[in-house]
């Protein structure tokens, strides 16, 4: 794909520039510290040990990606594409000797990273966090487990930003995008309810399927299931984003 | 026979309000200053959207340097330098690292190349300013060093002298000048400022009402016309417009 290194190596620059990586930055080590301070308070002033050092990046990571990794890769994604659109500044980028593909895939791959470096950084900190404050309870098993928990919550939450790169790319306003996405968040929590049967095709509902990769007795079958139906979500999601990319009037 | 750069055939795209550009036919050859005159909503920026693949035809193809923009994209557009409709850049990015963004698809750009196109549009000393504190007219000048840093063989301006001062306006005449004659760059300029046309182009043509009226060489237009600008308005009255 001619121009596709460029591209990425573009959006990368543009990602770092802006301020919404250092706000998501920032309010990581927020929500870790939070939790560490609650834990911490919960322990020394009811005697209540709520969780072991390994255990509590688990904490942190439940918490994380029902709020503040959806919301800033809502955010990014919808800034990549409606963010350019809106500015003007796609053409930009489409004028140059790259192919529509080469662009799309820059910035989802863009989108992609930013989710693993996020998951990472929250993972290095919680860790060391629960390291500090719980230094007794920590073992090699459980870091294990905290490392395979980060990593597989990529998949779906990558999935979910598919997903909004779709909207954007068919609804012209980026707020509209926002919405529509939060609204499409809690409304996939809402049907997994009623529909248990067929949760595991409402993205948002898999953020947790990490449990299944650490549960004492490791269902393999349910794993790869999972992983089938969220491949065969990112593909269409992927292939459906970028028809749409490719027909785009600037 | 001069070589071709741009092979226009059959271009046409229609909204859905009945405007666009219809049966567009055009050659240009390598070398050739080239102005497209017309009216505002005469097509003039949707013709050129379509010339860069930022919009697709609804039937007809263009060839750039015998490379079609429908089908062979990137090499198409390997020789080409545009500013389309409204001379744009990442605000939150200064003007050098605005141009550092385009040189990456360029091998042959390096940063020495950066600071002369920054030399050549004035705008060294607000290299390291982000553009969203420039004003219209050193957009606009930041807009054309995007479209000139690859040494392109074909530029494509669409209104490159809005916002620019008169003496912008001298410099981006002499600029283009220099291009043509020094480094044969051909040029595609669609521009409302006749007087500006008449100055830099060797060839022109006038669009009206979606469609292409006439296209002839300055030269021979000013032959028969006391100016550009008369040639302008009698071939668009020809065509029903007082």
């Amino acid at each position: 794909m001619a121009g596709f290194k460029a591209a990425f190596n573009n959006e990368t620059v543009k990602l770092m520039k802006k301020k919404k990586v250092m706000a998501a930055a920032i309010l990581s080590i927020l929500a870790v510290v939070i939790g560490q301070v609650a834990v911490t308070v919960i322990k020394h002033g009811l005697g209540l040990r709520v969780v072991g050092s390994t255990e509590f990046p688990l904490v942190v990571l439940s918490m994380f990606t029902y709020t503040i990794l959806p919301l800033f890769v809502t955010f990014v994604a919808i800034d990549m594409f409606n963010g350019e659109y809106s500015t003007n500044t796609m053409k930009l980028t489409l004028t140059r000797p790259v192919s529509r593909l080469g662009v799309f895939t820059a910035k989802v791959l863009n989108i992609a990273l930013f989710i693993l470096a996020n998951l990472l950084f929250v993972m290095i900190l919680s860790v060391l966090a629960g390291l500090i404050f719980n230094p007794s309870s920590a073992g090699l098993i459980g870091i294990i487990k905290v490392v395979v928990s980060y990593i597989a919550t990529f998949l779906p939450v990558f999935i979910f930003a598919l997903l909004v790169v779709f909207l954007s790319n068919i609804i012209q306003g980026g707020l509209a995008v926002f919405f529509l996405s939060i609204l499409i968040f809690i409304a996939f929590n809402f049907l997994s309810i009623f529909f248990a049967n067929y949760s595991s095709f409402f993205i948002t509902t898999m953020f947790d399927w990490y449990t299944l990769w650490i549960s004492e007795k490791i269902n393999f079958l349910k794993i790869i299931r999972q992983i089938l139906i969220m491949s065969g979500l990112g593909i269409m999601l992927f292939s459906a984003g970028y028809y749409l990319f490719d027909r785009k009037e600037i | 026979m001069a070589n071709v750069a741009i092979e226009i055939t059959d271009l046409t795209k229609i909204y859905k309000n009945g405007r666009g550009i219809s049966d567009l036919n055009l050659v240009i050859d390598q070398g050739d200053i080239f102005g497209f005159l017309g009216p505002n909503g005469a097509g003039k920026t949707t013709a050129m959207k379509m010339m860069v693949g930022l919009m697709k035809p609804d039937r007809g193809d263009v060839k750039i340097f015998n490379a079609s923009i429908t089908e062979d994209y990137v090499n198409a557009m390997k020789d080409v330098g545009c500013m389309i409709e409204t001379a744009e850049s990442y605000p939150y990015l200064t003007a050098y690292e605005n141009l550092k963004l385009y040189a990456r698809y360029y091998p042959d750009v390096d940063q020495k190349r950066i600071d002369e196109v920054l030399e050549i549009t004035g705008l060294s000393k607000y290299k390291h300013e982000k553009s969203k504190k420039f004003s219209l007219g050193m957009k606009q000048r930041l807009g054309i060093a995007a479209a000139i840093l690859s040494r392109p063989k074909l530029l494509i301006l669409d209104e490159p002298l809005n916002g620019l001062d008169v003496e912008g306006m001298l410099d981006m005449r002499k600029l283009i000048k220099r291009l043509a004659e020094e480094e044969g760059t051909t040029f595609f300029i669609s521009s409302h400022l006749i007087h500006d046309v008449e100055l830099t182009c060797t060839r022109v043509g006038v669009v009206y009402g979606g469609k292409l009226i006439n296209v002839d060489y300055v030269q021979n237009i000013l032959a028969n016309y006391s100016s550009l600008e008369n040639y302008f308005v009698s071939e668009v009255d020809r065509n029903g417009r007082v």
